[in-house]
């Protein structure tokens, strides 16, 4: 039995398919016949493949792998992983445990160089996170980049996307979100490993350097402006929320 | 198991095409039986083909009929393809393929596809885009979609995509001065059995085993309960009334009779079964069949299921019929789990 789950959304040119051979058997196909849509996926492989390695640090089966790769034609298979997700929209404050988690695993899973930038989801969000008893699964894998961006810059993306769906008819964050995003900063810095700059403005980095890099996402960014919704905040809030999380962060240190 | 025990290769069909048919250029094949029906007008679609040969296809849409765009070349225009589950060596038959939103895709699934159609600019746009696409597996054929015998056992897989409920209409068709206007006209037979003779000739035209992709509205979506217009008639409540009754509608507001039959899931089955297909796999399709966002097995569950009537309209703005609309397909679907009423139909039917 197959299904379809998400047809090229948000400026993607993939569509997603759910096949289950009876019981409990399921697995996801993707499907992609335009050089966008490939692109993507040819990332995605990539990125699970390195996934896979960084995660378990030995080789097993491939999650991913191709199907059919012919005539501006690419199919890939990705095995379900079973669990349960996040809800975006219920904001920072009731993602926050799993938040924690995520944040904990992202730092074993993603290294960090020195002389170079770090590996790169460019979608990391609550809602491609699967929790189950093996922990948290990272995935849809369609932007990877071996070398994309900063350490940090998928984890505090996270944080803000989060934000931005807690606070939606709200012009400003509470002081419990700024809380939350500060104790996270300030674990994802336990080593001395973000800039000045990300420490000082965290949210005016993000957006800095989606616009400054947005060929990391292909065209998507162009198709669907809303893609990544951290760029949706006012630099009235960005200026706020900076604000209020570098002094939380000053009086941590303090 | 195949009658063919021998894969046929696109060569061995385009001879068999050049025995038929005359060729008007390259791999443009036709009959004596053209016809016309195409969104655009006959000088429109005359321009459209003769610009994209110039500039290339997307680029001829884009400047000339931006309107057009997605609907000629939208990715997402291919999602129910994957049904299928084509293995690479099939060859298909696209009927009433047009501008080639399905013949494309399906020939970088398949062997070969041989593209059909009453309309010979269309045919000539798509030969562009299938030379744009650099594809060497596709042949067009300009006729009569009811009249298509000389196929017999030829095809492993047929398609169907929006065409059914257009095969009782007859005459040039210029749809946009068509749909929903005056235009007082007589038909010849029962459009239901007209359908029905089409479908008899789709299943002789497969080879044994070969598989028949349907999509088409559902007779009962639940839109069409709420004050939508019907889709081709652009009535109210033609689609779901008796025939009859629709008759009478439609020709005291348009001056002919209701003929673009559409079907509810059992019905769409019934006839499917009387046309000679042995095993039917029924779809649900949201928010309709042309742009699917989710396709669901009619046998499977909506427990999941989430909304996919987008708030903005084709100029990007919000809507509060779209917004009505929504909350009536999360209502019918996501709490009532009304699979009864879904929008439309995907149809996979087994020879």
């Amino acid at each position: 039995m197959i299904e379809l789950i998400r047809n090229c959304s948000h400026g993607s040119e993939i569509a997603t398919y759910l096949v289950s051979e009876g019981g409990l058997s399921r697995h996801i196909i993707k499907v992609a016949s335009t050089p966008a849509g490939i692109k993507n996926l040819k990332c995605e492989i990539k990125g699970w493949d390195w996934y896979q390695k960084a995660r378990y640090q030995q080789d097993r089966d491939p999650v991913c792998r191709i199907i059919r790769d012919k005539n501006d034609y690419l199919k890939i298979r990705i095995e379900f992983i079973d669990g349960i997700k996040a809800d975006y929209a219920r904001g920072l404050e009731k993602n926050a445990a799993i938040i924690k988690k995520v944040f904990e695993h992202y730092c074993s899973i993603f290294p960090y160089y020195t002389d170079r930038l770090s590996p790169f989801h460019g979608d990391f969000s609550v809602d491609n996170v699967i929790l189950n008893s093996g922990g948290i699964h990272i995935i849809d894998w369609e932007h990877f980049n071996p070398n994309g961006a900063p350490w940090g810059f998928d984890a505090l993306y996270l944080l803000f996307e989060t934000l931005y769906f807690g606070m939606r008819n709200r012009k400003r964050p509470s002081q419990n979100e700024i809380n939350i995003i500060s104790d996270s900063i300030n674990f994802l810095n336990t080593n001395d490993r973000l800039d000045r700059q990300i420490m000082e403005h965290p949210l005016k980095f993000i957006r800095s350097f989606i616009n400054d890099n947005s060929e990391l996402w292909c065209e998507q960014l162009t198709a669907f402006p809303n893609k990544l919704p951290v760029l949706a905040f006012t630099d009235d809030q960005v200026a706020l929320i900076d604000d209020m999380v570098f002094s939380n962060l000053k009086s941590d240190k303090a | 198991m195949k009658t063919d025990t021998i894969q046929k290769t696109p060569e061995d069909f385009r001879q068999e095409l050049q025995d038929s048919y005359k060729i008007i250029t390259g791999n443009i094949f036709a009959s004596d039986r053209q016809g016309y029906w195409s969104n655009l007008d006959k000088h429109e679609s005359r321009h459209l083909a003769d610009v994209s040969g110039e500039m290339g296809p997307r680029n001829a849409v884009r400047k000339h009929y931006p309107h057009l765009f997605n609907v000629i070349f939208s990715p997402k225009r291919q999602g129910g393809l994957e049904l299928l589950n084509l293995s690479g060596k099939e060859s298909c038959i696209d009927y009433g393929c047009m501008w080639g939103a399905m013949t494309i895709p399906l020939a970088k699934r398949c062997s070969y596809v041989l593209g059909v159609d009453q309309t010979l600019d269309s045919l000539k746009f798509l030969d562009a885009r299938v030379k744009e696409e650099k594809l060497d597996n596709v042949d067009l054929l300009c006729g009569n979609l009811k009249e298509l015998e000389n196929f017999r056992n030829k095809f492993d897989v047929a398609m169907v995509n929006g065409v059914l409920e257009w095969i009782p209409e007859d005459g040039d068709i210029e749809l946009k001065n068509y749909y929903g206007q005056y235009r007082p006209k007589r038909y010849a037979g029962n459009p239901g059995k007209q359908q029905l003779s089409f479908l008899k000739t789709v299943h002789q035209n497969l080879s044994a085993g070969g598989r028949l992709y349907l999509a088409i509205e559902n007779r009962f979506d639940f839109k069409v309960f709420f004050g939508a217009r019907e889709p081709h008639s652009n009535l109210f409540f033609v689609s779901f009334l008796p025939r009859e009754m629709a008759d009478w509608i439609s020709m005291t507001k348009l001056g002919r009779p209701y003929t673009n039959w559409l079907y509810s899931f059992q019905g769409l089955k019934r006839l499917l079964r009387e046309s000679g297909f042995s095993r039917i796999e029924s779809y649900m399709c949201f928010p309709d069949y042309r742009y699917p966002e989710r396709i669901i097995p009619y046998d499977g569950s909506l427990k999941n299921f989430t909304p996919t009537i987008s708030l903005k309209n084709d100029k990007g703005r919000k809507s509060y019929k779209r917004f009505l609309a929504r909350i009536g397909e999360s209502l019918f679907f996501r709490t009532l789990r009304l699979k009864f009423f879904a929008p439309s139909i995907i149809a996979i039917g087994h020879k």
